[in-house]
């Protein structure tokens, strides 16, 4: 869009000749100011804008306000990311660095909730040495809930040194009775616009140099109700009539018919070419010579321009170089009316044409769609929002593209594989996953027909990334790999973005694919591109998916280091943090409960979880969800354990994906292993509480089929089964050792060693545990030791002496129950819960008491006393204290 | 400033939470399944703005009717 018609938004408008002076009014203004907000609410015509721009011209009314920033809002700004960039825009021709900071989030999509969006703006606002007036000029224009909700933010987040005023002809949706009860709101209505008797006297005698007698001067004001407007024409067609009484007499009526009725009038008394001139630029919103020449045909449009707005008739200037003006809004809708009666179809169409094609070769894309759509010519309207594309992407502008395209025949869409493919793309982001994946195959067929160019090309890369992303949502990894490579081989290298997400896509698949390693250096890379686009918010996805990368190859600290990266990105230098701050705490706790540091874990779940909440994020990933309940049994805190993971079940019930599935009954069986109640634990191992069946292995990506393998093997381990645990360690362990996927190496490394040890195999035991140890100590892993409890500590105790290393004894002494090991034969662990349980009974204390001291219920004590007995093979009490002495387990 | 009274029916039983968007009317449900809705409305720009709030909410209008047309200020 060119500048000097960007810049007509933010002019104040110039002071009308015709105005005059309304003291009761730029009183009742003044005294506002101590409010937060000016509300102008009354139909076109009552002379809202001109009232406001008036106070502001004679801003020595207004003092200490001795800055204002403007913005007349058009159609087009309905559009979130539009609407605060000229916000920002209007603010900075008062003071040219304010908002500079917001301005960074705003081509982003979704824009940042309003905390995030806009805290910074208004703590800068805050800082301002002078208060300031910020007008918006036809507000009504607005109906995006998310513009109304960052404005309703702002007004209840506003500092003193801000006051907004809103033009508009309708009540906006903002929390006004909660303004007006706290005071804060300033209403000016058509009932105060109205043209009093005197006022309505002083104008059409002094503005209008009317003579008129006291008695037509009290019948106008009556007639028009002091509607503005009305007089006004009024007093244009009497000008230079004879019979001005008879002129007043004669007409009565309502609003519109006087309007209309008027508007006849002073049009006819223009010269036909001037008539002409006015009825075919009645299409513009807003005019210029150049403009009106294009689709008048005319050359001269610059005199009739000149010429009308000495008249100070229909149109006013928007900016001091007198290049653009607007047609009165309510002059406009009638002229365009009169034009519409008048002219034919073909006619309109060409008008509409030839002012498309004006706006189209300036890049104005907006005039040039909508009087596309106008001219309907269909075809068109498809090309140019094709064109349009690249820009309003780059201004952050999706809300108003995908409009565009709704609007769109879908015949002519499907024609255009460039549009196909992103109506899929936006069909995906709704949800419709399988709908957009056919669609974006239709759009690639149709595109591999067209012969091939570097467009052609560019655009097979665009598309193939969202293939890509599609089928990454399917936890197909083939189809991710195969439509992430083809994407890499298509985007050209300068578009740095998409090949960034191309590259995190096929990252993805080869993570799906069970290649951790390969994966890891995709993520590198995608981290590296990242960095040299300047969008925070995909930097910040890139550098999650790192995190989790590093953390899944056994890398804890570097991922901790990327979890940092995450937290300074979104809260270093910014007055709010941004929404993935939380992410980047929560990530950090998972890291800290490994490392067994549980007030560092509950402190950042704590931050993490705030930080979403302030973000607008309401829930909790699945991920988030199982590391806390992680940190509740580590706390010993089953009841809040069992809480969170009562949530966690429901997320995965809600989601689709098997690979969440398979993570969360992983969550469960090592909760319920924890607790003691091996059935209920057996029973999640293939995730049978969620589908009804067990999960069937052969149908998993490999990642998901690991996972669910290494639960079979803890269940296993609890009913004493180490063969069971051998066997899913000799097939899992060395392709997972091969491929990177240390997680899994470790768990499985450990269940299979204490499955050797089980079997009295300590030498095979001790080697199996070693190479775990190797990767494990450096990186201070010690939850995972710990949560296999007892047995671990017992074991860890056969390491010979030269092997008892600082950071062994420093684990050892963590884990439950450091007491050496007993001589006996092999018992069945206790869980921690059980032995709790068990101390109390050694303690005396009745079942009853037991409930109270654990806070759980009887039932549970009852099922944790019948595993205690069953393990220890006694019948009561008196016979499980003596068993439990004898084996050192208190 | 006159207040007009106005009685605004829409489609369907309102919700609580939809309800309080419309600050200082009565709610009454109809037993035809329809809401109707009673207040002051101040002037035309309050009436639009009203009339915005039920197509935000993306309700069915059915009508919309002064019940003490009580004549303008002047």
């Amino acid at each position: 869009m060119t500048d000097t018609l960007l810049q007509t938004k933010l002019y104040l408008p110039p002071h009308r000749p015709s105005s005059i002076s309304r003291p009761r009014l730029i009183q009742k203004l003044n005294t506002g100011l101590n409010n937060t907000l000016t509300l102008i609410s009354a139909p076109a015509g009552f002379g809202k804008t001109t009232i406001i721009a008036d106070w502001i011209h004679n801003s020595q009314f207004v003092v200490p306000y001795s800055q204002f920033a403007w913005l007349s809002l058009d159609e087009y700004d309905d559009d979130p990311n539009r609407f605060w960039q000229y916000v920002v825009a209007a603010l900075q021709t008062s003071t040219s660095q304010l908002g500079a900071s917001t301005q960074q989030l705003l081509t982003a999509t979704p824009l940042p909730p309003p905390p995030a969006l806009l805290t910074g703006l208004l703590n800068e606002l805050a800082q301002l040495a002078q208060p300031i007036i910020l007008v918006l000029d036809d507000y009504h224009l607005i109906a995006d809930p998310t513009i109304h909700d960052g404005l309703a933010f702002l007004l209840d987040h506003a500092p003193p040194l801000l006051h907004l005023v809103l033009i508009t002809r309708a009540d906006p949706p903002l929390p006004l009775p909660r303004l007006r009860a706290r005071g804060q709101l300033n209403e000016i209505r058509a009932a105060d616009l109205r043209f009093t008797l005197a006022e309505t006297a002083v104008f059409l005698r002094e503005s209008m140099g009317l003579s008129l007698s006291t008695a037509d001067v009290a019948a106008l004001e009556s007639r028009t109700e002091g509607w503005i407007t009305g007089l006004y024409l009024t007093a244009v067609s009497l000008q230079g009539r004879a019979d001005k009484s008879d002129f007043v007499s004669r007409f009565s009526g309502s609003h519109q018919y006087i309007l209309e009725y008027l508007t006849e009038e002073v049009l006819n008394q223009q010269p036909d070419d001037v008539q002409t001139f006015l009825l075919q630029t009645s299409i513009l919103s807003r005019l210029s010579a150049p403009l009106c020449d294009a689709v008048t045909g005319r050359s001269d449009s610059q005199t009739i321009l000149e010429q009308l707005q000495r008249q100070n008739l229909f149109i006013t200037p928007l900016d001091d170089g007198r290049s653009w003006f607007r047609t009165h809004h309510l002059l406009a809708d009638l002229l365009h009316n009169h034009l519409r009666l008048t002219a034919t179809p073909d006619q309109l169409h060409t008008l509409h044409g030839r002012a498309s094609l004006w706006c189209e070769e300036r890049e104005m894309w907006e005039t040039a769609v909508s009087h596309a759509i106008a001219s309907e010519d269909w075809r068109r309207v498809a090309d140019l929002v094709t064109k349009a594309h690249r820009p309003l992407m780059a201004q952050g502008h999706v809300a108003t593209w995908q409009r565009w395209l709704g609007q769109i025949p879908a015949l002519l869409i499907q024609a255009r594989p460039a549009l196909h493919m992103r109506q899929a793309w936006a069909i995906f982001l709704k949800g419709d996953v399988l709908q957009a994946e056919t669609m974006l195959l239709a759009a690639r067929e149709s595109l591999l027909a067209l012969p091939p160019s570097p467009e052609q090309q560019a655009l097979r890369g665009e598309l193939a990334a969202y293939l890509a992303t599609a089928a990454f949502f399917r936890e197909d990894p083939a189809q991710v790999i195969q439509a992430a490579e083809e994407a890499l081989a298509c985007l050209p290298p300068e578009a740095i973005t998409a090949r960034a997400r191309a590259t995190s896509a096929l990252g993805l698949g080869v993570s799906l694919a069970g290649d951790t390693r390969r994966a890891l250096g995709l993520f590198q890379e995608t981290v590296t591109l990242a960095r040299t686009g300047r969008n925070p918010f995909f930097l910040a996805h890139a550098l999650e998916v790192l995190a989790d990368g590093q953390f899944h190859t056994a890398q804890l600290r570097q991922s901790a280091a990327t979890c940092r990266e995450i937290i300074a990105l979104g809260t270093e230098n910014r007055a709010a943090p941004l929404p993935f701050a939380g992410n980047g705490y929560l990530k950090l706790a998972a890291i800290y409960v490994e490392w067994h540091e549980l007030a560092q874990a509950e402190e950042a779940v704590a931050t993490g979880l705030a930080l979403n909440q302030q973000g607008g994020i309401g829930y909790n990933t699945l991920q988030d969800l199982c590391t806390q309940v992680r940190l509740r049994q580590a706390l010993g805190d089953e009841a809040g354990a069992l809480a969170v993971l009562h949530q966690a079940e429901e997320a995965a019930r809600r989601n689709l994906s098997r690979i969440t599935a398979v993570q969360m009954a992983s969550c469960a069986v090592q909760f319920w292993l924890y607790v003691g109640d091996v059935g209920t634990a057996a029973a999640w191992a293939e995730a049978r509480p969620l589908f009804g069946a067990p999960l069937p292995l052969a149908e998993l990506p490999v990642i998901a089929q690991e996972v669910q393998q290494v639960s079979l093997a803890r269940i296993a381990l609890a009913q004493n089964r180490p063969d069971g645990v051998l066997e899913i360690y000799e097939c899992l362990y060395p392709q997972a050792q091969a491929a990177g996927r240390m997680s899994r190496v470790i768990e499985m490394g450990l269940l299979a060693a204490l499955a050797h040890q089980m079997k009295g195999e300590t030498a095979v035991a001790l080697d199996t545990l070693r190479p775990i140890l190797a990767l494990t100590l450096p990186q201070g892993y010690t939850q995972t030791f710990v949560e296999l409890g007892t047995p671990m500590a017992q074991f860890l105790r056969q390491l010979p002496a030269s092997e008892q290393t600082d950071s062994v004894q420093t684990l050892i002494n963590t884990l439950p129950d450091a007491a050496p090991a007993p001589v006996d034969a092999w018992v069945e662990p206790l869980s921690p819960r059980e032995l709790d349980v068990l101390r109390l009974i050694a303690a005396g204390l009745s079942n009853q008491q037991i409930t109270v001291e654990l806070t759980v219920s009887l039932n549970t004590v009852k099922k944790h006393t019948t595993h205690i007995y069953d393990k220890l093979g006694v019948n009561g009490r008196t016979q499980a204290i003596a068993r439990a002495r004898e084996l050192h387990l208190i | 400033m006159n207040t007009t009274h106005y009685q605004i029916r829409v489609k369907s039983h309102l919700g609580p939470n939809s309800a309080a968007a419309f600050d200082g009317f009565t709610v009454q449900h109809t037993a035809d399944g329809d809401t109707i809705l009673t207040g002051p409305v101040t002037d035309q720009a309050a009436l639009h703005g009203i009339l915005m709030k039920i197509r935000d909410l993306g309700l069915a209008l059915v009508e919309v009717k002064t019940i003490n047309s009580q004549s303008h200020s002047r």
